[in-house]
């Protein structure tokens, strides 16, 4: 592995994916195989990239050899590394999950799902601003189209709700965009990091613009309204894609533009607080609506906007740099192992939908008879949600809980434990019902493959806290610092 | 006062009545031609801003395309609608005010931008090394190819994603054939393609390239479409996938080859690159054209009585 070129991993990576699409494009029929074969070479790629930062440290590349601030930059750090690693087998299950027969997803489903895949591991390289906007516009398109597949005019409803609140997201951050090329000359984040370390007016307004725009595409308090029918409304496999890692990815940005483009910037304690307050209130609020939805994919679709509370806190977690890499640690654990967990739910969700018809709460009685494996796998990503041990959500929770109480800010442990428990009363609810007494015999079958699929992926949850040293050390690489407090 | 103010600020202003007009109108028919005539003298502001290349993607897009798409859309049957909501005047006053109060910080921050040059000097400098002369090709084919590569993959996806969508195959309403149309047609479309072919070889040194050249060129199919001439690329016949997806392919495929060739993903060995960079324009601007004209075709489709769940 020391002699492979860096240049072929990250090249897979993106490339995979995208010849996929095009091959999806023009032989629909064969989507699925393209599917596949693109995600499995992502996925090697992939393990190649992070077994190299592993041992190398950072990996950092020019596109067409143009060095910054003329060309773009690709770096990939630790945690992107265990992005893009998720993302590919994420991506690898849930294609096989869509390929399998009798409900093979049709030829339409193939080009956004390989094109979302592309654009998200584009955006955990990119270290260039301008181009992080053209990768979220490419996956916002992607993500709208796999919503609009879903069934019914409440899906189309849905993905044009969803397209509007993603425009004016991606107008808002472009608007910020512009104005930091305008005041600073560059788009590179490593040169911008240190132009901002005097912000001025313009830097400041550009932030607020940008962190507008992402929380809007992340669904961050107040602005996540459009998610839940947005991702209650596609097809399971969207649904996983979407829930799973495409609000991540605007997630991830938003870490990277305050913890990187702004490391060297005096940013106020008010600012990092009121983004804590806005992660504490999605936490909060998402836990409170899940409670009272009576259908099970819209049920872990606000059971996402409490996951999303959890990362956005790493920003203030971090206000102390003793304990930056901690939260930074924290956080990242909650995307991967959040990434798994809720694959795995929306896609047993997606099968309990198939076998019974629909995916109401009071009509499941009786589910874990008819297709235990399937409920199994749901509970092992509930243990996740909820942040129980031995889970990778655990150790996330821990990590944050400790960067808090570490830091001097203990009220933010608080809304981190509270979320744990909104989120078991309503998913002991969901599960309870599944395992009561009752008709099971009046699902259909499911497909083996598929069950296999979900408890694999429930499974891969559980080893991040069963054996979390390994990747915690590499999500340290590569690690954001900051002088927050620090004069301009 | 010189005599470039006496064009700009009555310019300026005819700019914000029409963008005043365009959305308070009552008439949606009145709106769509106050904004069509908004997008024209935007190519004349952008003109006086000394961007040529801005203005010519200006007149094929934001008002030549986006002008059809508008017509079209008016042009379609809507559900009845129970009269004008009075809505929650409310709301819209706060929202205006919030609108009006971030522009005006916005514009105080413009006004106090320290004058850079951007990055102008350091493309002037390694211009030469991409082989062609335009800045503004050298920026979106060398520079930032790979930005490039992106949105020509969000243009095929939004072909592709408006094709699974509308289920069958698109098939545009039957224009009654008028003669004047047909006439109008049979001479602008071949200026057109001139046009396009032109500004394709003029982007190697001058304004111009596959963006502009593409939606010339793409304008031009549309005319046909209209005129019920020609069809769209056709979803369902392999050609017409590959015309719409086969620009982007090939962009792809060359950057691929980079690391191998040069060193480096969307690198192009020192001696090809202008060949390189052509040879991408002239797949881009047929693929852009593919993607344009499908678009169209697509909501004419999906205006027609009885289409399905399109658009």
């Amino acid at each position: 592995m020391e002699g492979i070129d860096p240049w072929w991993a990250a090249a897979v990576i993106v490339g995979a994916p995208l010849t996929g699409g095009v091959l999806a494009i023009l032989w629909g029929a064969l989507g699925h195989v393209w599917a596949l074969a693109a995600t499995a070479a992502m996925t090697a790629a992939a393990v190649v990239a992070t077994a190299r930062i592993g041992r190398h440290g950072v990996i950092h590349l020019a596109l067409g050899g143009w060095s910054a601030p003329l060309g773009i930059h690709w770096r990939i750090d630790g945690l992107g590394a265990l992005l893009i690693l998720t993302t590919a087998l994420v991506a690898m299950a849930v294609a096989w999950f869509a390929a399998s027969p009798p409900r093979r997803m049709p030829p339409a489903f193939w080009p956004p799902f390989l094109f979302e895949v592309a654009a998200l591991a584009a955006l955990f390289m990119s270290w260039d601003v301008f181009n992080v906007y053209v990768a979220l516009e490419l996956a916002s398109l992607a993500a709208v189209t796999l919503v609009a597949q879903g069934h019914g005019k409440a899906a189309v409803a849905a993905a044009l709700r969803y397209l509007l609140v993603a425009l004016a997201g991606a107008i808002t951050t472009l608007l910020g965009v512009g104005l930091l090329y305008a005041g600073f000359g560059t788009l590179d984040l490593s040169i911008l990091s240190r132009a901002l370390a005097g912000p001025g007016l313009v830097g400041w307004l550009a932030l607020a613009l940008i962190t507008v725009g992402l929380a809007a595409k992340a669904a961050l308090f107040p602005l996540h309204t459009w998610l839940p029918a947005a991702h209650a409304s596609a097809p399971a496999p969207g649904s996983a894609l979407l829930s799973a890692l495409v609000v991540e990815a605007s997630l991830f940005v938003l870490l990277r533009v305050w913890m990187v483009g702004f490391a060297h910037a005096p940013v106020p304690g008010p600012a990092l607080q009121s983004l804590g307050l806005i992660g504490a209130a999605g936490i909060v609020w998402g836990g409170l609506l899940a409670m009272r939805q009576r259908r099970l994919k819209l049920l872990l679709a606000f059971s996402t906007l409490t996951q999303v509370g959890y990362v956005v806190m790493v920003v203030p977690l971090s206000a102390d740099p003793r304990w930056t890499e901690l939260a930074w640690q924290g956080g990242g654990m909650v995307l991967v192992s959040h990434a798994f967990a809720k694959a795995a739910m929306f896609l047993g969700a997606g099968m309990i939908m198939d076998a019974a018809g629909h995916d109401r709460l009071e009509n499941i009685r009786g589910a874990a008879h008819a297709m235990p494996m399937t409920l199994f796998a749901f509970a092992i990503g509930g243990i996740n949600l909820i942040g129980l041990p031995p889970s990778g959500g655990f150790v996330a929770k821990w990590l944050l809980i400790e960067a808090a109480l570490n830091g001097g800010q203990w009220w933010w442990a608080v809304p981190l434990a509270a979320g744990g428990l909104f989120t078991a009363a309503y998913l002991f609810r969901a599960v309870a019902v599944a395992f009561s007494a009752g008709d099971g015999g009046a699902l259909a079958a499911v497909p083996r493959r598929q069950e296999v699929l979900v408890l694999m992926l429930a499974l891969a949850s559980l080893l991040l806290g069963l054996f979390p040293a390994q990747p915690l050390s590499v999500m340290a690489i590569g690690a954001p610092t900051h002088s927050w407090s620090a004069e301009p | 006062m010189n005599a470039g103010s006496l064009v700009d600020i009555p310019l300026a202003g005819m700019m914000v009545w029409l963008a005043w007009r365009a959305q308070a109108g009552p008439e949606p028919i009145g709106a769509a031609l106050c904004f069509i005539v908004l997008g024209l003298l935007t190519i004349l502001a952008w003109l006086r801003l000394g961007a040529p290349d801005v203005a010519i993607a200006e007149a094929a897009v934001g008002t030549g395309l986006t002008g059809v798409l508008l017509l079209e859309a008016l042009a379609a049957p809507r559900p009845e609608r129970p009269g004008r909501s009075t809505g929650v005047p409310a709301a819209r006053r706060l929202l205006a005010v919030a609108a009006l109060a971030g522009g005006a910080v916005l514009v105080a921050v413009l006004l106090r931008l320290p004058e850079t040059s951007g990055l102008h000097a350091a493309v002037r400098e390694r211009l030469p090394a991409t082989g062609v002369s335009s800045p503004v090709t050298g920026v979106l084919l060398a520079f930032r190819a790979y930005d490039t590569l992106l949105e020509i993959g969000v243009l095929a996806l939004a072909v592709a994603a408006g094709w699974g969508l509308a289920g069958e195959a698109p098939r545009p309403r039957p224009m009654s054939r008028d003669p004047v149309l047909d006439a109008f047609a049979r001479r602008i479309v071949p200026l057109g393609v001139l046009v396009a072919g032109y500004l394709w070889w003029a982007g190697g040194s001058r304004p111009g390239g596959a963006f502009q050249a593409g939606t010339v060129l793409g304008v031009a199919w549309v005319i046909l479409i209209l005129t019920g001439l020609e069809e769209g690329p056709s979803p369902t016949r392999w050609h017409g996938r590959a015309l719409v997806v086969g620009g982007f392919a090939l962009f792809l495929a060359i950057g691929l080859a980079g690391p191998a060739m040069a060193g480096a993903l969307l690198a192009f060995p020192s001696e090809w690159s202008v060949n390189l960079i052509l040879l991408i324009e002239a797949a881009l601007t047929i693929s852009i054209a593919a993607c344009l004209a499908s678009l169209v075709a697509l909501l004419m489709a999906a205006g027609e009585p009885g289409a399905g769940a399109g658009g």
